[in-house]
């Protein structure tokens, strides 16, 4: 039984998602059966330095040039709150990463 | 002369680059068929005949004036609603993102209106694109034309419903694990995968950021390609996108059909494969051959590993990829009066049932204790799988496959069974997860009507030579598209 | 009870581009809130990360200037955590291939020269800012600095003092403001750092580590160093309550307190921090060109270590002139464009560290912006060694004239009179003078009291009004005397 009820309210808690009680028993039945399904995985033996990395032929950066960027209206056009100037949320109290 | 909504793609274009038909009859045709039809198919989240008509009358403004109107002139493209377009609600299907309507284009939908398109409409789709049914939508699920209490498949069944019923001739979805093949197999038209890196990901709202590509559901081969060569090519705001995408778009085939070497992967027909599929599958690889092609059987040990693998991979990025949905900056907020509790009510109440899996999923595999078992594991025998898809490719030059183990299943059949909704993508998730590009081809139908469809998949960046072995089977099978009877009583031309 | 401080110091260094790291907003210090920003750095759905390859550059030449070994392959990486500042859920940093490895930063206090190891550095993104409104009861959200490129410098515990901590931060800062890439200001927040501190306690039954206190929100580097003072009281004081058993208690996050000059535990979290790291999809791992290599080679000036050795050899200059001349790059070159235009070195040191800097600090800008050139301050060093004017009077005339105008030294001297008289003539009148009418001091001079050539040299002066060479009168009078 790889994902049990408190595991799914460990995982709910670290993924910041509000589970309802009554969510919480069909996940952890559901979760549980792919997981097993998962664990196929593990039928693969693979030596540790194993190549894991995707490689692409692509040019992945740019030059340090700045461009404008939204007007500040685009950029609170969707905010749930704002005062116009910042988007608004609920007091931070702990000052630390929440 | 047929009527404008059941034309092509390609032949609209023509007829309103030469003036005979305006863009705005064009829109008036498919807006007459799209109102009849998407209460039954529920294909569109999002559909705004004045804005579709007013853009419409643009075009041809634009044509008047004598400027060319480019190669997609008032062609209707209905557009998945996980592709940001400026100025139109793109809510992913999603309670989440009901109320987002993004302040720019996704980078395919600024060529899709510098080629002239006719932008007519977002479609439906199984939340943040996680499904393989559209059952997963906040906005209902979209129906089979073919068969309204079918499934049209997911995460692209508005776009594939859309095309198939002839509403759009042409639409945009995307594929993180089958997302455009599979509905496409399940509507009986075109869907093509490009190359991951072949078509730029700015404005696609992200799922899984390393599986993900755009690509086009038609009706034909023809129309699919003219689509793909306008939203091919390399765009400097995507980090992974190829500088060898438009290149590998306009190449000349490089192999003729005498010298076609087909690989037919025996793990992609074992049990499990319906018979029917079996059958019109084995119908188009006997069709194939006598057109000179030579088959031969391939072994690809790894595939059982591809959903394991892939429902590693894909939920871990979306778990990251959907940390930004926090009620902050846009979409749906709780309403808790402090930060954590902010957070919680709004992903608790934003997310749907099979988004909120994958989260968690996704955050287990990541989380410190299981990150080299799970993830760690999982990237190394994605490796693997390359490697070993690489080695076949170096002995046969397309392969052959179905698209589906089945037709497509009744809405409400795999609901409750997650694991069995995802045992359904197993053809599909090794395209994604290697990178390399796929295609699946309406092939016959079962007896009971509902379309079948083969998948081909080429090495990454040769699109030229998929094009032309889709080309090749679709003249060679002589099968026009097929229309659904119209459920709305009228009779089909 | 004896013991060893041991600090490890993980810096973030806010490099001055022109755009963001992973999109093409400006940066930029106090433009009103949320006006550069874009769907990219506000974490938009559908947007991506384009890294900023000259971000990239700076960090390696910071990484080549201290000695680090730079990556073949690098690559960025996901640190998952929710905060109101961070807008995709997640920070772009780098976990376990970073651009830099290993390299050491020298250090000179009073105990001698010493090197602090480096572990590694590596690039990510800055996060918003958030304001606290107690009236409205909400908080309020800045993005501009969002996405803002940064360079972590993580140090080995080798730091042992709070002196040593400020000889490494200002050494940081000096080192990062030579190379350009940073302005390295601890107030304006382009250079954070957070000491990571505990105790190595010498026990009967062996030594006692206590448990390692990160302390945040540390605005200067005398902060740094009355944190460090702070926490090893503190810990001290712990270590004397629970004995050995201070062992078990986990790692802490404190914050720095000014004000009260104390340091407090942040919330603790219930779970430590899980982030989740993983190779970052949107971003493939990047080959560290030699082209990279050799442009981020070609940005590493003299360093300031180098230019001290330098000076004191060529210029022979004090260590300590040397090392207060090197602390800014743009003060150690002006000074050496007016040594080439002419002026003698250890003058131009004296006058550029006395009277200079003092002026440039009033004025809050660097001696180079005085707006007077290198080759104007080097004449007004050569007059005055060529006693052309006196000392005092260069310093207090001559000098704050030479601010506002562009007048040269010599001009000035002329224009207000203040020409040395070294003519020995007028100076031998004088000083005859002088002893008719003080014969009791002249007296006392041969009797071997010096002291009493003050008040002969005072009349000198008076009488040639101020203008006489000191030197010269003093030659003349003994001469005198003599006979
Ligand atoms: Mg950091
Ligand atoms: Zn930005």
């Amino acid at each position: 039984m790889a994902i049990d009820e408190s595991e799914v309210r460990r995982i709910a808690a670290l993924s910041r998602v509000r589970i309802a009680d009554d969510e919480c028993a069909a996940l952890a039945r559901d979760l549980d059966r792919v997981v097993e399904h998962i664990d196929l995985l593990r039928e693969v033996q693979l030596p540790d330095d194993a190549e894991s990395l995707t490689y692409f032929d692509v040019d992945v950066h740019r030059k340090d040039r700045a461009i404008g960027g939204l007007d500040r209206e685009d950029a609170l056009r969707n905010a749930p709150e704002t005062d116009g100037t910042y988007f608004l949320v609920p007091k931070i109290v702990d000052r630390d990463e929440g | 002369m047929t009527a404008l909504w059941q034309r092509t793609a390609t032949e609209i274009a023509a007829l309103v680059r030469s003036g005979e038909v305006t863009a705005l009859e064009v829109a008036d045709a498919h807006l007459e068929r799209a109102l009849a039809w998407n209460d039954h198919v529920n294909a569109f989240i999002h559909l705004e005949p004045e804005d579709i008509r007013t853009h419409a009358r643009e075009i041809d403004r634009h044509i008047g004036l004598g400027h060319d109107p480019g190669p997609l002139a008032g062609v209707p493209v209905a557009i998945k609603d996980n592709i940001c377009q400026m100025g139109a609600p793109t809510t992913c299907g999603s309670r989440m993102l009901e109320t987002f309507t993004p302040p720019y284009d996704a980078h395919v939908v600024e060529q899709l209106r510098g080629a002239g398109a006719l932008l007519f409409g977002k479609t439906n789709l199984d939340e943040f694109a996680m499904g393989s049914s559209t059952e997963h939508s906040a906005f209902g699920p979209s129906r089979n034309p073919y068969g309204l209490s079918r499934t049209p498949g997911g995460s692209s069944g508005g776009s594939a419903a859309a095309v198939a019923a002839g509403l759009v001739p042409l639409a945009l979805g995307s594929d993180t694990g089958g997302s455009i093949r599979q509905p496409a197999a399940y509507c009986g038209i075109v869907g093509l995968k490009p190359t991951y890196g072949m078509v730029s990901r700015f404005g696609l709202v992200a799922f899984a950021s390393s599986l993900d590509q755009i690509g086009p559901l038609a009706r034909n081969v023809e129309d699919a390609e003219l689509l793909l060569r306008v939203i091919a090519g390399h765009d400097a705001r995507d980090a992974t996108s190829s500088v060898r995408g438009a290149t590998a778009v306009n190449k000349e085939p490089d192999t003729r059909m005498r010298d076609l070497r087909i690989g037919i992967p025996t793990e992609y027909f074992g049990e499990g494969l319906a018979a029917e599929v079996r059958a019109a599958v084995g119908a188009a690889q006997a069709i194939l051959v006598n057109r000179g092609a030579k088959c031969e059987e391939v072994s690809l040990p790894l595939t059982k590993q591809g959903i394991p693998v892939y429902y590693v991979v894909a939920p871990s990025e979306a778990s990251s990829n959907l940390a930004r949905y926090d009620g902050v900056r846009y979409g749906l907020r709780g309403d808790a009066k402090d930060v954590r509790g902010m957070f919680e009510e709004t992903r608790g109440d934003g997310f749907g049932a099979e988004v909120k899996r994958r989260i968690l999923l996704g955050t287990f595999a990541l989380s410190s204790g299981y990150y080299d078992a799970y993830y760690g594991q999982a990237q190394k025998v994605r490796a693997a799988l390359r490697l070993e898809l690489d080695k076949v490719f170096e002995s046969v030059d397309v392969l052959l496959t179905p698209t589906t183990p089945s037709v497509a299943f009744k809405l409400g059949d795999k609901l409750d069974d997650p694991l069995a909704m995802y045992l359904n993508d197993v053809y599909a998730v090794t395209a994604n997860l290697t990178g390399v590009t796929a295609i699946s081809l309406p092939c016959g139908r079962s007896s009971d009507g509902l379309p079948i469809g083969l998948q081909l998949m080429a090495p990454r960046f040769e699109e030229a030579r998929l094009l032309q072995v889709a080309r090749a089977y679709e003249a060679a099978s002589k099968q026009g598209h097929n229309w659904p009877t119209d459920p709305t009583g009228g009779d089909v031309a | 009870m004896n013991y060893r401080v041991v600090i490890g110091m993980e810096a973030h260094v806010q490099l001055k581009t022109a755009s963001k790291m992973f999109c093409r907003c400006p940066v930029q210090f106090g433009a009103p809130p949320n006006t550069l920003v874009c769907p990219v750095c506000l974490g938009m759905p559908g947007s991506l990360p384009v890294p900023n390859r000259d971000a990239m550059i700076m960090a390696l030449a910071l990484a080549k200037a201290m000695g680090s070994k730079l990556a073949e392959l690098t690559k960025f990486d996901r640190k998952n955590y929710y905060y109101p500042d961070l807008p995709k859920g997640y920070q772009i940093s780098q976990y376990d291939r970073p651009l830099a490895l290993g390299g050491g930063l020298e250090i000179v206090t009073k105990d001698g020269v010493k090197t602090i190891r480096l572990i590694r550095l590596h690039i990510e993104e800055d996060v918003g800012k958030n304001l606290h409104d107690d009236a409205t009861g909400t908080s309020q959200v800045d993005f501009n600095r969002a996405g803002t490129p940064l360079v972590e410098v993580v140090s080995e515990p080798d730091i042992a003092s709070a002196a040593e901590a400020r000889a490494y931060l200002t050494g940081l800062r000096t080192l990062v403001q030579y190379l350009g890439i940073s302005d390295g200001n601890m107030q304006e927040g382009n250079l954070r750092c957070e000491p990571n501190i505990n105790l190595h306690i010498d026990t009967d039954n062996g030594v006692v580590k206590t448990p390692i206190t990160e302390v945040k929100n540390v605005n200067s580097i005398r902060n740094v160093e009355r944190a460090i003072h702070c926490e090893v009281e503190r810990q001290l004081a712990q270590f004397k309550e629970l004995g050995a058993a201070i062992q078990d208690l986990p790692r802490s996050t404190y914050g720095f307190d000014d004000t009260r000059d104390t340091t407090f535990e942040m919330r603790s979290k219930e779970e430590a921090h899980d982030y989740r790291y993983f190779p970052e999809p949107d971003i493939p791992p990047i080959h560290v060109s030699s082209p990279w290599r050799e442009e981020a080679a070609a940005m590493v000036p003299e360093l300031p270590w180098e230019k001290r050795e330098r000076f004191v050899k060529e210029h022979g200059l004090k260590p300590y002139h040397s090392d207060a001349l090197c602390r800014s790059r743009t003060t150690a070159e002006y000074y050496e464009h007016a040594v080439q235009a002419g002026a003698p070195a250890k003058a131009a040191a004296n006058w550029l560290l006395d009277e200079l800097l003092r002026h440039a600090n009033e004025k809050r800008v660097g001696v180079e912006e005085l707006g007077i050139s290198p080759g104007r301050f080097a004449e007004f060093v050569k007059l005055v060694d060529a006693q052309t004017v006196a000392r005092a009077a260069a310093a207090r005339e001559v000098l704050p004239r030479m601010l506002e105008s562009d007048a040269s030294a010599a001009n000035i001297v002329a224009e207000l009179g203040l020409e040395q008289v070294d003519d020995s003539a007028q100076i031998r009148e004088a000083a005859q003078k002088a002893l008719e009418q003080n014969p009791k001091a002249a007296a006392e001079y041969r009797e071997g009291k010096d002291k009493a050539i003050g008040s002969l040299m005072g009349f000198v002066m008076r009488e040639t009004k101020g203008k006489a060479n000191p030197k010269v009168v003093r030659e003349v009078l003994r001469e005198l005397i003599g006979q």
